[in-house]
């Protein structure tokens, strides 16, 4: 879509009536958009933001979970050792 | 930008060749309608920074953006192995649990002569069958 078509913006007369000209008109709907633009962005900064903090935290905490299921796994293996050992016994 | 002034409730405002507003209109995902532009302008109303000041700060922002996107990939990338390396080490000890489980049942049936393998019966049945978690 080519966005160098034509384009009316309907503006209510009383708006235009309270702010006077053309030119003035084209500057508030330019600084409005600006405007809004400004905001939708700072909000998704703000949530990368949160989102990056987040996962930080999240990174930092599972290498220590890790470690916590590598010690029961050591445990576990020493465990069926022991069990196979027993029952290798039973069968001798 | 050219404005033609129309009879009725409306002033229809001509844009010509302009391509400014439909593209910033088109990132915020907003439809142009009388309704839109007259919250557009009530924004333009209150804000207090000049044209400049805005482009510049809008600028500033998407860049800050996009380094922010580019940190979060990096960091996603590493939470992504780290999480990899977690859920593996967690498989395996589902894994050994449930060997040993099937190991310890088949203990039940056996009493060693020894007292050190007794005990061991003992507490291997106690943890693997008798206090058995859901792994």
């Amino acid at each position: 879509m080519s966005y160098k078509a034509r384009l009316y913006l309907s503006i209510p007369r009383d708006l235009y009536a309270k702010i006077g000209s053309q030119e003035k008109t084209a500057e508030l709907v330019k600084n409005g958009l600006l405007s809004l633009r400004a905001t939708c962005l700072e909000r998704e900064v703000a949530d990368l933001d949160e989102k990056i903090q987040a996962t930080k935290k999240h990174n930092a905490e599972l290498p220590n979970e890790t470690k916590k299921l590598e010690r029961l796994l050591e445990e576990a293996i020493t465990d069926r050792k022991t069990l196979e050992d027993l029952l290798t016994r039973r069968t001798r | 930008m050219k404005i033609q002034l129309r009879q009725g409730q409306m002033k229809r405002v001509f844009i010509q060749e302009d391509s400014e507003f439909l593209q910033m209109a088109a990132k915020l995902g907003i439809s142009m309608d009388s309704e839109a532009i007259r919250n557009i302008i009530a924004f333009g109303m209150k804000s207090t920074h000049s044209d400049t000041r805005l482009i510049q700060t809008v600028r500033e922002l998407e860049e800050r953006k996009q380094k922010l996107e580019e940190d979060f990939r990096k960091i996603a990338f590493q939470s992504i192995q780290l999480e990899a390396r977690y859920v593996g080490t967690r498989n395996q000890v589902a894994r050994v649990y449930r060997d040993n489980q099937v190991l310890a049942m088949h203990l039940c049936a056996y009493s060693p002569r020894t007292e050190h393998g007794r005990l061991a019966r003992e507490r291997l049945i106690q943890k693997y069958i008798m206090n058995a978690k859901l792994m």
